[in-house]
């Protein structure tokens, strides 16, 4: 696509070089900044709408077309046509960049609290927030569930360069954190076991007693054993099987009331009222809701 | 250039024959130029209809040519009849 504004310029040999001025001018092409070049050598700009006029004037061996350049306009067009690769390069770069502002492509959690790191991370994911997705416009609802961890007494999410910085700090001067291990809350299997500090006694699937330590309240530094304070949860499912009174409704209600959720409730009509069965859940932690 | 015009009316001058021109500090403008005969960066020589005008200087270069008028942009020294 040739660009019809600006200026082109010419460099020409020949022996008459003021032909060349005449035979254009005849032409009614008007001819701008002549010099001498060389003895038979000179330059002139015409307009970019009269190029291909100068080419079929000029045609013939008496005329040498040694150089044809644009001026102003016209070379920055020439520029920009030779370097389109470049140009679509960086503008491709512009664009990732933009976008890139808009998501999250790291998330750093740092201040005193870091190390609620993979529960912050949950949190931010149940928000929607993850690696290469958008950031969140509004972080007070992501603020407040961090907010709520224990011991958690600031929290600040900003985001910068595609990076996502959550700041949380903890207070040392709040209640005093439960020490000793976590122990199970009923006989089953464990179902659920999420450790932030201690080491864990068991493993999902394991039956447990009701009683026994599921999570110790050391961790292994290298091969030394240092006392710590225990941020863990678990959840261990156990069989229910009990008979509650009155109708068969009331017996269901009555179980839901005891034992909370009840997988695969069944009654059976027995003595005294009616019997239900099914899988219970019990939810314990330390130091962590 | 109107100006020519009036200027060759009031000297009675013939008018649209040999080349007209004008020579300030920078440069010079020539009308009624048929064609030109030298070009150099030290000496141009137009011809018009009647008569020819040699331009002697230094660093000169045309500004522009068309439809018979030069603007010649340079240190003109001298300007001569032929």
């Amino acid at each position: 696509m040739k660009m019809n504004f600006g200026k082109v310029a010419f460099t020409v040999t020949s022996l008459s070089c003021g032909r060349v001025m005449d035979k254009l001018a005849k032409e009614g092409i008007a001819v701008f900044s002549v010099r001498k070049r060389g003895k038979n050598t000179i330059s002139f700009c015409v307009a970019a709408k009269d190029r291909e006029k100068v080419f079929a004037i000029l045609r013939g061996s008496c005329y040498n077309i040694d150089k044809v350049r644009g001026r102003g306009l016209n070379l920055f067009y020439e520029k920009c046509k030779n370097a389109m690769g470049l140009l679509l390069g960086a503008l491709l770069f512009c664009l990732i960049v933009l976008y890139s502002e808009t998501r999250v492509l790291k998330i750093d959690v740092v201040g005193s609290g870091a190390y609620f790191e993979p529960r912050i991370l949950e949190l931010l994911e149940e928000s929607g927030v993850k690696r290469f997705s958008r950031v969140p416009a509004d972080c007070a609802a992501i603020s407040s569930s961090i907010l709520a961890l224990p011991r958690v007494s600031y929290c600040s999410i900003g985001a910068k360069g595609g990076v996502l910085t959550v700041e949380v700090r903890v207070s040392e001067e709040s209640e005093t954190a439960l020490s000793g291990p976590l122990r199970s809350p009923a006989t089953g299997t464990v179902e659920e076991i999420f450790v932030l500090r201690g080491t864990a006694a068991v493993k999902v699937g394991d039956e447990v007693e009701e009683g026994q330590v599921l999570v110790e309240n050391f961790s292994l530094f290298g091969e030394e054993k240092r006392e710590v304070l225990v941020i863990a949860r678990v959840t261990v499912s156990f069989p229910v099987s009990e008979t509650f009174e009155g109708s068969e409704e009331q017996a269901k209600l009555s179980a839901y009331l005891k034992y909370g959720t009840i997988e695969g409730i069944k009654t059976e009509a027995a003595e005294g009222g009616f019997l239900v069965t099914g899988k219970a859940y019990q939810r314990a932690a330390v130091n962590l809701s | 250039m109107e100006l020519f015009k009036e200027i060759s009316r009031s000297l009675k001058a013939e008018t649209g024959a040999g080349v007209s021109f004008t020579v300030l500090e920078g440069g010079g403008y020539f009308q009624n130029v048929k064609r030109i005969e030298e070009f150099s960066s030290e000496t141009i020589l137009l011809r018009g209809k009647k008569g020819k005008v040699r331009l002697i200087g230094r660093d000169l270069s045309l500004s522009k040519y068309y439809a018979g008028d030069v603007a010649v942009l340079g240190e003109i020294l001298k300007v001569e009849r032929e």
